[in-house]
């Protein structure tokens, strides 16, 4: 058996396409963070982040065959992802109308009593804003991508994500102005 | 620069840095309280966002995704409801041309259409001239409609 540690991602994909699933786990382990944060970040929701990814990297199995390396792997699994988490929240929508998140903050074990508060408050107001401009946060703000980046991923022009952007810092703003005047 | 413009412009702001590419922002902050209040707040919230927690620490999605591999697809019923309809549209399609072909060749002409075939025949003219305008007879007919 090859070891695959040192693989490329397009040496691995290769395999994958192939059926090799140990140089498939590789690539899960290689991706699988940048993959779980997006949808942590974004369905606020732990179970569900784990059904996202694993859902992703279904789609990548299925996919590899077609699979192209024109752009860096890291980059396909971030537009699956922000397609599967956009498309798991719509249809969630109509499942389990008002249903409120799990706060991500309540997984700092480091983060004090306020700090923690303050980061339920963040996640909770996230949880208000329509998809398009929480992902576009989530992408931006805690995920580092630029605005062009965002743009791209959400098949949107880079004017239109600026736009989606400062609609969503303002009405956070809004949501979070008792708790953001007294820091 | 008015107030509400003036926010516009803070929400626009991604980072404290940007705020030296707005001149005229910048200004209106040092000269009106409000609005340097309300920039302080989306300080605020772009320092909370930055700071944003990762997410927690997640086990190893590898044994789940290769299990998943194995197990029987969603995919699979919905080609089982396909071939479902498929066949259901086949019996269909078959079962219209039966019963179709059995009451064509069980209806008889009607009475009144069979004598009128048979004057046809029986009083055909057996002048070429007349058969002939008989048989291009329509044709101005349909020239005129158009």
């Amino acid at each position: 058996m090859p070891d695959w540690a040192d693989a490329s991602d397009s040496q691995l994909m290769e395999a994958t396409a192939r059926g090799d699933r140990d140089a498939f786990s590789v690539l899960i382990g290689r991706h699988q963070g940048p993959v779980l944060s997006i949808a942590y970040r974004f369905l606020a929701d732990r179970s569900g982040a784990q059904d996202a990814a694993q859902e992703v990297f279904l789609r990548l199995w299925r996919s590899a065959r077609r699979y192209r390396p024109d752009a860096p792997l890291a980059a396909y699994l971030r537009t699956l992802t922000v397609n599967l988490c956009l498309d798991t929240k719509r249809k969630a929508r109509f499942l389990v109308l008002g249903q409120e998140g799990e706060v991500p903050g309540r997984h700092d074990p480091h983060g004090d009593l306020e700090a923690r508060e303050r980061k339920a408050a963040l996640s909770a107001a996230l949880q208000t804003l329509p998809e398009a401009q929480r992902m576009a946060v989530v992408l931006f703000h805690m995920e580092g991508a630029s605005v062009k980046e965002v743009a791209s991923l959400l098949d949107v022009s880079p004017k239109a994500a600026e736009s989606l952007l400062s609609r969503a810092r303002s009405s956070l703003r809004e949501r979070l102005r008792p708790l953001l005047a007294g820091s | 620069m008015r107030c509400d413009k003036a926010r516009e412009r803070i929400a626009r702001q991604s980072s404290p840095a940007q705020l030296a590419g707005d001149r005229e922002l910048a200004s209106h902050l040092e000269a009106c309280q409000s609005c340097a209040g309300e920039w302080r707040i989306h300080l605020a919230l772009l320092a909370e966002l930055e700071s944003a927690p990762s997410a927690p620490p997640f086990p190893d999605l590898s044994p789940r995704v290769l299990s998943a591999l194995d197990a029987p697809r969603g995919g699979s019923s919905r080609a089982l409801q396909w071939a479902a309809a498929a066949a259901f549209a086949v019996l269909a399609l078959a079962l219209g041309f039966l019963f179709g072909s059995v009451s064509v060749t069980q209806a008889a002409p009607p009475e009144s259409m069979a004598a009128t075939y048979q004057r046809a025949i029986t009083t055909l003219p057996s002048n070429p001239a007349e058969l002939a305008s008989l048989e291009y007879g329509a044709r101005p007919a349909a020239r005129s409609l158009r």
